[in-house]
């Protein structure tokens, strides 16, 4: 059976970049239906989240997390988000997606098992679909 | 006639001079005993005695027996002689005139020996009495500080310097047990090294510190201490204070120094983060503007923005990269496989090497596993690879020929390529600098032979160049094992 709908979720501040990330995934084609979820700071994300936890439809496949956040960062989303993942109805895969080229950031972020890569912005059309075709 | 002979035997069997002598001073008779100064009897009898005295004390010896004082009683005399050898002898006589004949009967005992030993003690006393003065000018005048300390924990005697340094007179010293004066935090360590030195122990550069009056804290060096059979300790120190100071200053400096460092680290961290940002963006928002209507002009200042923001985002990256060379992660040595790095920085460059149909051959049968950062090996292998391909020639196919040897102590990397060379008449001193490129080619940045060398040198390689013009260029490297 293959797929209808994915939705991806994109946490960052930055408005620019939340519109290009939007406008990317438009432009990749595909044969189902494309969501974006767009949050500016761990704590929107993270409240969406809990509200959805057991709502299959809701929840996001793919999360793209920036790093350098105000009123909460994407390592404390990351703290947040170990709590309520064993609820979550779903497998969401986390993605960093970062300018921040800091050893400090990318040795970090091994000590989190919820995020499957770090990309370092600008993402190009090419990986955001592997992405999106590896769910 | 008993009596004569008597007396003949005493006369000749004395080992003293004993001579007979007329009222004018000539020998009329003497003993075997002047033998020993070289003359025999013949050669004395009616000579005068004087002859044979030491010339400063041929007046005082006339004039002793011109004085004719020793009439009754036997009169003491010293004086010289002198051997035919020339030997002095120091003697003390005893005259006595007999009265019937005039003559001069006298006795001399040699003291020269006894003299000797006396002037050799006088002398040795005299000695000893410079040498003690000197130590005394030396424990008074002093830099260091000398003390002897009784096993009751008392110093028994400080030289002037201990009362110059701590403040304390001399009767306070003496009088309060030393170890009020040392720091409370080094009391202990210093009980230990006493106890240490009565059991034997000599300390060498054992550092404590002692108190002022004025409460300061001054840093003594003790450099030899010993103790003598009284259980007394003999100890000198050196002030260490203004070095300990100096120390102190210096590490607090360096301390900074690190800070500082670390601040700008995370500042260059930050603003290649905060710059990156928008120029990701700018970036990504000029793809957009390609695919849209555009007329011929704006199509041309489109990718002019799309060239400079990609070579923007690319120098904030090397700066990165700058900055992260002497990073610990970065300087780990651990096994590369050659092969296995060619391999994967071809694959990077696959675009490149295709468009250029560009050959790379290698020769790694010598040495094919290096203990090296991998990063850094990795590193050096792209930047070197993509600078020749960058610099190849467009009259013929490019060719890379990379080898490794296994030298005495290093292990020799070389890379050369048939590409356009680089003039090193004219950069000479520029080649591997930060930010020169030698060519009007729009990607050079010229961070990529910098990063090259900044890497080999970080682990103390070197590396060179040599090329001609239109002929190609070798990179030749050195990695120290």
């Amino acid at each position: 059976m293959s797929k209808t709908k994915e939705t991806f979720c994109v946490i960052d501040d930055d408005l620019i970049h939340q519109f290009i990330i939007k406008k990317m995934i438009a432009g990749i084609p595909a044969d189902f239906e494309k969501n974006v979820l767009v949050f500016s700071n761990g704590l929107e994300a993270i409240t969406y989240l809990k509200n959805a936890i057991s709502n299959h439809d809701e929840l996001p496949d793919i999360i793209l997390l920036d790093i350098n956040m105000p009123i909460m960062n994407g390592w404390q989303f990351l703290e947040q988000y170990k709590s309520i993942f064993p609820s979550l109805n779903k497998k969401i895969t986390i993605y960093i997606l970062s300018s921040s080229d800091n050893p400090h950031d990318i040795a970090r972020v091994k000590e989190f098992k919820e995020v499957s890569g770090y990309f370092i912005k600008p993402i190009t059309e090419n990986e955001l679909e592997k992405l999106m075709t590896a769910i | 006639m008993y009596t004569n002979l008597l007396f003949q035997s005493f006369f000749y069997l004395s080992d003293n001079f004993l001579m007979i002598i007329d009222s004018d001073g000539n020998f009329k008779k003497v003993n075997d005993k002047w033998k020993e100064l070289g003359f025999s009897k013949e050669e004395l009898i009616q000579t005068p005695f004087v002859n044979l005295i030491y010339p400063e004390d041929q007046a005082e010896t006339k004039n002793f027996i011109a004085a004719d004082e020793f009439s009754n009683t036997a009169s003491e005399l010293k004086n010289r002689l002198v051997s035919q050898d020339g030997d002095i002898l120091l003697i003390k006589w005893r005259f006595l005139k007999i009265d019937s004949t005039e003559d001069i009967i006298a006795i001399g005992k040699d003291i020269s020996d006894q003299t000797r030993q006396q002037l050799t003690y006088e002398a040795f006393t005299k000695d000893l009495k410079e040498k003690s003065k000197k130590l005394e000018d030396l424990f008074e005048l002093s830099e260091d500080l000398i003390v002897i300390a009784n096993a009751d924990g008392y110093f028994k005697k400080v030289n002037p310097k201990w009362i110059e340094i701590l403040g304390y007179s001399e009767a306070e010293l003496l009088s309060t047990p030393f170890m009020e004066f040392i720091h409370p935090d080094d009391r202990s360590k210093t009980t230990t090294m006493v106890r240490k030195q009565m059991e034997g122990t000599t300390a060498i550069k054992f550092e404590n510190r002692y108190q002022t009056k004025s409460g300061e804290s001054v840093w003594l060096e003790w450099n030899a201490t010993s103790v003598d059979q009284t259980g007394d300790i003999f100890a000198i120190a050196r002030n260490t204070t203004a070095q300990k100071k100096q120390k102190i200053r210096e590490q607090a400096t360096l301390k900074e120094v690190r800070a500082k460092n670390k601040q700008l680290e995370d500042f260059a961290y930050i603003t290649s983060h905060n710059l990156r940002a928008p120029v990701a963006n700018i970036a990504m928002l000029t793809k957009f503007l390609e695919e849209t209507q555009l007329s011929e002009e704006q199509e041309k200042l489109t990718k002019l923005l799309t060239d400079s923001t990609r070579i923007l985002n690319q120098t904030l990256h090397d700066l990165i990269e700058v900055i992260q060379i002497h990073n610990k992660d970065n300087t780990k040595l651990v096994e590369v496989s050659l092969e296995k790095i060619v391999k994967e920085v071809t694959n990077q460059l696959s675009g490149e090497i295709m468009s250029s149909k560009a050959e790379i051959t290698t020769d790694f049968s010598d040495v094919s596993i290096v203990r090296y950062s991998e990063i850094f090996l990795r590193s050096i292998f792209l930047n070197l690879i993509s600078n020749a391909l960058k610099y190849k020639s467009p009259d013929r196919k490019p060719v890379i020929n990379i080898t490794a040897k296994r030298l005495k102590n290093s292990i020799q990397l070389t890379f050369s390529d048939n590409g356009i060379g680089i003039d090193l008449e004219k950069y000479k001193n520029q080649v591997f600098g930060f930010k020169k490129t030698f060519h009007n080619n729009i990607d050079a940045k010229g961070l990529g032979l910098f990063m090259t060398k900044s890497q080999i040198e970080a682990l103390n390689g070197t590396i060179k160049v040599s090329s001609t013009l239109e002929k190609g260029t070798k990179f030749t490297i050195n990695l120290n094992l």
